[in-house]
């Protein structure tokens, strides 16, 4: 998980490599720390090579911890395979998914 | 046509255990030519389907899970067994659909996803084993 702050208070998130079980579990608490305490997240989910319900766990619970304090999380570039999960799971009706980078800070940040 | 590959690859009933199986299927789909959507696929279900085995079933210690791969003409058929007690994970009922993000709920997606990515599903209790049988088309039998 690499984090970079991009400016207006928004950091970024990037996934990279497989978010199956032993992913999710790799990043569980440096993923909860910033969920915890930042309030504009973009997740750049374009080196995220493979997702399965467990990610999807760990994103969902990531977006409501971000929420309860008031900020938002949304996810960016994810690939074909991913951004089918994220579908088929109905995950798209509760976080976005932006595939310009400039969109999702705006969408954040707003 | 027949089986043109096939491998059994015995794991034993813990989440660990799904590394070293999704490196074994990472090998036989490059050796068998595997599109990388249909190796997301089993990929994804397998890790959907072992772990609802090892989360829900009561295994005996020491219990093992089988999975078997066997590429025929024009797909791909994916059997996991184990000989915990019966259980159809077909017979879950699909989760609500979420309403918003403060109330939906964690999980319940696994066997969802299942569905979406494979085109065939069917389970059996036969011989003592739980067996789920999963198929994922192919386009061409050639590798």
């Amino acid at each position: 998980m690499q984090t970079d702050d991009i400016g207006g208070g928004v950091t970024k998130l990037s996934l990279n490599g497989k978010l199956d079980i032993a992913g999710a579990g790799a990043i569980d608490m440096p993923w909860s720390v910033m969920m915890g305490s930042r309030r504009a997240i973009v997740v750049d989910l374009s080196g995220t090579s493979f997702i399965a319900s467990m990610g999807l766990r760990t994103l969902i619970m990531g977006a409501k911890t971000v929420a309860s304090k008031g900020g938002k999380m949304v996810l960016l570039n994810p690939n074909a395979d991913v951004a089918k999960v994220l579908e088929d799971s109905g995950t798209t009706s509760i976080v976005a998914i932006y595939s310009d980078l400039d969109a999702a800070v705006a969408a954040v940040a707003g | 046509m027949g089986v043109t590959a096939a491998e059994r690859i015995d794991i034993p009933a813990e989440l660990s255990a799904l590394v070293a199986l999704g490196e074994q299927v990472e090998r036989f789909a490059e050796a068998n030519g595997l599109p990388g959507s249909t190796l997301f696929a089993v990929q994804l279900c397998l890790e959907e389907a072992v772990s609802n085995v090892i989360r829900h079933a009561v295994l005996p210690a020491g219990a093992r899970i089988g999975v078997t791969l066997e590429r025929a003409a024009g797909e791909l058929v994916v059997s996991i067994t184990d000989a915990g007690p019966p259980f159809d994970p077909l017979a879950a009922a699909a989760p609500a659909p979420h309403e918003s993000l403060e109330s939906a709920a964690i999980g319940g997606q696994g066997i969802v996803l299942m569905r979406r990515f494979c085109h065939d599903m069917r389970y059996q209790h036969v011989g003592g084993l739980n067996r789920l049988r999963l198929a994922f088309p192919l386009e061409s039998a050639s590798a």
